[in-house]
């Protein structure tokens, strides 16, 4: 295994259902890997498994069998409270439908996982604005969720994912309430962010065009990976022809 | 179609529905109570010895009314809370608005008259147990209370139907005129909390300003009379919602500046109370209120419940008196916590009442050292009386006489030495006098012993023999006005505990969200559970402590009436801050079941 796999997954199964109710096959032996500073995309039809998987790599739910080591910790041995420190020190979510809390302002928004680790003000105050900076969200800071865009608050989502330095940043259809500008926009970020501070990225999607900002993309099939498709040099563009092609012949 | 659509959402939130259907059931079963009193006018005049008595309760009626339409409006927000949604994802599925409608009047009316047909039952139920134990408790037998009250039950029926009717006609104005849009996003923050400082200032002034109006007409309530009290609850009400919105905003503005409130999510906590205020602060001074009358009345009560014994133990040194007792007085006595027991003999003829010296040198007879008005607070100090005062025409020597039985009453008391004591001739007896340690406890015994004594203070007029008569008589003079105070408060309490728990529970939907929202970027249960109990921890704590500062304040009103209001005041605060701490609980509890339990664990449910 490599030493610098940030996410590695071994054969991991998910049945959902059980006892009272018809079981369900979700994930059948899931295999897959991110590198450090890696920008990998999981792209699939309605009811693959993506957010299952999503689901178990960030934690929040438990797999039937199988094992998810994040940076070298296995995490299935890890009890409740651990977790959730884990995923306050470790993760960063970005959801579709942004999750920002209407009752703090952008910038307390942004300081939430912050304070959860108990930094002073002081360092939080700074850290926030460098982070608003690099997003360019610096000018609303002050204002509530329900006064920005969805842009806005997306990039807001962002800088909360972020503001931590987490190891690895999941998001699950991070544009999917985005209008295809603020969806540039912010995969372009994202795509930034991964390469300027090499956080690893793990995207969920539905989407060829923000499949396209990937590294590397792995197609979710009936639980099961298929075939998986790496950009390598090829550009942007590309790469986008060479997703819509596979999923033309993949379905 | 509709009716099962209806009932699968009933089904589907079963839970909720059930804390809904019990508050409701609660809410009228305490106006039933409350009504079968204020209908009766038989009872309270027979029981309650003050002129304006029926005022008193119709007031009382119109404030629990009150009270009840702000109760129901609540938990009819929170069915609607549960409900929005699906109503909207009915009307994109193309569901008419008509069909809507019917809908939440099949809800509604399932809802509220079941709860109103429940809650007459559990109200006569109540009334019956809470009159039976409240009664013996302040040994007052209660006359002509009815349980099933025809007109109380007319009354709660036309409230609750009419608050039926209204909650109906209000949801289905918001389904049919509101946007499908702002259906959906109903109960979503809106409104953003004012900042401006000097406002909140200039408010907060002119709360206090309206507070110590309020506060100064109670406490010369002997110029303004009866129209001090309305005025005072106009003032007060208003000045509490002034000084709340505006205290509570800034004292959270403050907060929130603070290096302290960056751990954990204290922001979060601070950040919902704060938008909650806007919201909350109608709740949070209606409560204030309820809570100040709901103590003050069982203050009072209980102030009174105190006094009786006390002010009765005034009237004679003795509790009781027996002549000739028997085996069988001898038993009862020998079972009871008395802190004086004497026998004396004497003899009687035709018109004389002959003591011995000797005896009463031993044992003197005692009397009440008198105290001022004021002073009555503590059990009476005794004195004892000499023999020339007892055989002069003295107050000493007619309380005295009081003791023997009627017929010895117009006889002259004579005391003589022993030798001559024993050598005068006439009828022989023993008159025993006791004197207990506490009224309230030995009234049983005391009861059974007057039995044995043929003197019934009702049948000699109003010439009080000992403090155990007094003490009937003053129990039914004021053991009404207990009554009432006792059943107000619990009443008022039981109301306003409930009205908080709905409010705070009808937020639950969109509350939901970000907890869910914060479990997932990794804050623990635990950390969230805590986070809870604080955030409706200061919501309870802020009308309860201006409550008991109000009570505090109020009670000065009563040094005019009662001896010492203030005397053990702290232990029904106690007693009425443990029934709100129950609330506080069970609350806390409903809420973080409402809010972080995840029903469906995995998949889309679950997370995103
Ligand atoms: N809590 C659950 N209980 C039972 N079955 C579930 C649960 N969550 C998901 N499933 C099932 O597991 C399968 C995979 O669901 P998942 O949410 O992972 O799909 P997805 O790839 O994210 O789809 P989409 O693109 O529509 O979001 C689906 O068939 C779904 O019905
Ligand atoms: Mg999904």
């Amino acid at each position: 295994m490599n030493n610098k796999a940030v996410v590695s997954v071994n054969n991991l199964f998910k049945t959902y259902g059980g006892r009272n109710s018809a079981k369900y096959e979700a994930l059948k032996g899931i295999n897959l890997e991110v590198q450090s500073g890696e920008f990998v995309g999981i792209m699939g039809a309605s009811g693959s498994g993506k957010t299952t998987l999503l689901n178990l790599i960030a934690t929040l739910d438990r797999p039937t069998s199988g094992e998810i080591r994040i940076n070298q910790q296995d995490i299935l041995n890890l009890k409740k409270n651990e977790l959730s420190d884990f995923r306050a020190q470790e993760l960063g979510f970005i959801f579709q439908d942004f999750s920002l809390l209407e009752n703090l302002t952008a910038a307390e928004n942004i300081a939430l996982p912050l304070t959860l680790t108990n930094t002073k003000k002081a360092q939080i105050d700074t850290t926030v604005l460098q982070v608003a900076q690099k997003l360019s969200i610096e000018d609303f800071l002050s204002q509530y969720p329900a006064q920005l865009s969805g842009g806005q608050k997306q990039r807001v989502a962002a800088a909360r994912a972020l503001v931590h330095e987490p190891q690895l940043l999941l998001a699950d259809e991070p544009t999917g309430a985005l209008d295809s500008n603020s969806a540039r926009d912010l995969l372009e970020l994202l795509t930034e962010i991964n390469q300027a501070s090499n956080v690893s990225i793990l995207l969920v999607t539905h989407d060829p065009f923000s499949a396209s900002y990937c590294n590397r993309i792995l197609m979710i099939k009936d639980g099961v990976i298929g075939n998986t498709l790496k950009r390598d040099s090829k550009t942007r563009t590309e790469f986008y022809q060479e997703i819509l092609t596979d999923l033309g012949t993949y379905r | 179609m509709i009716r099962k659509l209806a009932f699968a959402g009933i089904q589907r939130r079963w839970s909720d529905y059930l804390v809904l259907f019990s508050g409701l059931s609660i809410g009228s079963a305490i106006f039933y109570m409350f009504a079968a009193l204020a209908t009766n006018d038989k009872f309270l005049k027979a029981n309650i010895n003050i002129s304006s008595v029926t005022q008193v309760f119709a007031f009382g009626l119109i404030l629990l009314t009150i009270i009840t339409i702000v109760y129901v409006s609540y938990a009819q927000s929170f069915l609607l809370g549960m409900r929005y949604q699906d109503y909207g994802l009915f009307m994109i599925f193309g569901a008419k608005p008509r069909k809507i409608s019917q809908m939440i009047l099949l809800e509604t009316a399932t809802v509220q008259l079941g709860s109103t047909m429940i809650g007459l039952v559990l109200g006569m139920g109540l009334t019956k147990i809470a009159s039976q134990w409240l009664a013996n408790q302040i040994h007052f037998p209660l006359t002509g209370l009815s349980v099933v009250q025809l007109p109380a039950i007319f009354v709660t029926i036309a409230l609750f139907g009419l608050l039926a009717i209204s909650s109906v006609l209000v949801s289905q104005w918001i389904v049919r005129k509101k946007s499908l849009n702002s259906i959906l996003k109903a109960n979503q923050i809106s409104n953003q909390p004012n900042q401006d400082n000097k406002l909140k200032i200039l408010e907060s002034m002119g709360g206090l300003i309206l507070l110590g109006l309020g506060f100064t007409a109670m406490m010369h309530i002997e110029v303004l009379q009866l129209a001090a009290i309305p005025f005072a609850l106009v003032t007060i009400s208003s000045g509490t919602y002034l000084v709340i919105h505006s205290l509570f905003s800034w004292v959270i503005n403050w907060l929130k500046q603070k290096a302290i409130s960056y751990r954990g999510i204290r922001l979060f906590t601070l950040g919902q109370l704060r938008f909650r205020i806007e919201n909350y602060t109608r709740v949070l001074s209606m409560v204030t209120i309820l809570f100040a009358l709901a103590l003050g009345a069982i203050v009072v009560g209980v102030g009174y419940h105190r006094q009786i014994p006390i002010m009765s133990s005034y009237s004679s040194a003795y509790s009781m008196n027996i002549t000739n007792p028997t085996r069988a007085t001898d038993k009862i006595v020998a079972k009871m916590d008395l802190t004086k027991n004497n026998e004396y003999s004497q003899v009687s003829d035709q018109s004389h009442v002959y003591l011995n010296q000797a005896q009463l040198k031993q044992q003197p007879i005692e009397a009440v050292i008198p105290a001022n008005a004021d002073k009555q607070l503590a059990q009476p100090q005794y004195k004892s009386v000499s023999i020339k005062q007892l055989m002069g025409q003295t107050v000493d020597n007619r309380a005295f006489l009081m003791l023997e039985p009627l017929a010895q009453r117009n006889k002259k008391l004579v005391v003589l030495p022993e030798r001559q004591f024993n050598q005068v001739n006439g009828t022989k007896s023993t008159l025993q006098l006791i004197r207990v340690r506490d009224l309230n406890q030995s009234v049983p015994q005391l009861k059974r012993l007057e039995a044995y004594q043929h003197s019934v203070a009702a049948k000699q007029g109003y010439e009080i023999t000992n403090s155990y008569e007094m003490f009937v008589i003053s129990n039914t003079l004021f053991g009404g006005l207990e009554f009432i105070g006792l059943f107000l408060g619990i009443a008022f309490l039981t109301m306003l505990a409930s009205c908080l728990m709905f409010k705070v529970l009808s937020g639950t939907k969109m509350d939901r969200i970000r907890y869910q929202m914060l479990l997932k970027i990794g804050v623990s249960d635990k950390k969230l559970k805590r986070a809870i109990a604080y955030e409706i921890g200061v919501l309870f704590v802020i009308p309860g402590v201006a409550g008991i500062v109000y009570v505090a304040l109020g009670l000065q009103m009563f040094k005019k009436l009662m001896v010492d209001p203030y005397d053990q005041w702290w232990w029904a605060v106690l007693g009425f801050t443990a029934c709100y701490g129950v609330y506080y609980l069970l609350t806390v509890k409903l809420y973080q079941r409402l809010v972080i339990k995840t029903r469906n664990p995995g998949g889309d449910k679950l997370g995103v």
